[in-house]
């Protein structure tokens, strides 16, 4: 739940998804919901010569599972906040 | 009552037919199964056609062409008739989409319904935009499926040389 609401803040910013079958695309965060399902916008795919089926897609959902990694924007993180929301969730509270 | 033919798309590329019956049950027509009804399992993606139950976060999405890039790499292209928080979709007028290098071909295949987990990405196609870049050319069912088989062939071949020279140790 902690992530759910993590990721609910930064909708609106920049995000890179990496998939595990190493896709990568950059778009704006538009929404994310309990399985960490994402729908991006203005998505651009990082290796578009690979993949130029992806060519014309603009905005598209990506299912939770298949994410690898989210690369969140720099000043996205509040490194503090999210230690003491963790050491609160690990004690119960 | 109606009957309609859809397709389901199975992990393990068995193509089943099912024959929903009263909007609710549905029974499969498979070349090596004797009819039976859809499990629970299905049943849950199947009963998303009720338009009601559209997620609104999808619904304006619903009128436009879509593409599915499913876990096994296979791209499908349709209309999107329903989805739900699984990502089950069914897919109106659907086609695959195989590319080989430059060459690339739609291959019709009708209505079908994808068991969401299979799904990796479904993304809106935009209308204005070209669909793919224009160095690509269309080819022929059959054209593709050579293209297919001369790209395998030569992985199987690239696999072979390397078993081969495995005895030289070159990692």
């Amino acid at each position: 739940m902690l992530f759910f609401s993590y990721f609910k803040e930064i909708v609106g910013r920049e995000v890179v998804v990496e998939l595990k079958n190493d896709l990568a695309i950059r778009g704006t965060l538009r929404s994310v919901d309990q399985y960490l399902n994402i729908k991006l916008e203005n998505t651009r795919v990082v290796d578009q010569d690979k993949y130029p089926h992806m060519l014309s897609v603009r905005n598209c959902f990506i299912r939770g599972s298949v994410v690898r990694y989210v690369q969140l924007p720099p000043d996205g993180v509040d490194v503090e906040l999210l230690h003491d929301a963790t050491r609160r969730e690990a004690r119960g509270g | 009552m109606m009957k309609v033919l859809v397709r389901v798309d199975l992990p393990r590329r068995s193509d089943f037919h099912a024959v929903p019956i009263h909007g609710s049950l549905f029974v499969y027509e498979c070349p090596f199964l004797p009819p039976y009804r859809l499990s629970s399992l299905f049943f849950r993606s199947i009963s998303v056609l009720k338009p009601e139950s559209f997620p609104e976060a999808t619904s304006h999405v619903l009128e436009g062409k879509i593409l599915v890039l499913l876990r096994d790499g296979r791209k499908l292209l349709g209309t999107l008739c329903s989805f739900d928080q699984f990502a089950n979709a069914v897919l109106e007028g659907a086609c695959e989409r195989v590319i080989v290098g430059d060459l690339y071909c739609d291959i019709p295949l009708g209505l079908y319904v994808i068991r969401g987990e299979n799904v990796v990405l479904i993304g809106e196609l935009d209308a204005e935009k070209e669909d793919l870049p224009p160095h690509m050319s269309r080819v022929s069912v059959a054209e593709i499926r050579k293209a297919q088989k001369a790209e395998r062939d030569a992985s199987d071949l690239k696999g072979l040389i390397r078993k081969r020279m495995e005895f030289l140790d070159m990692d």
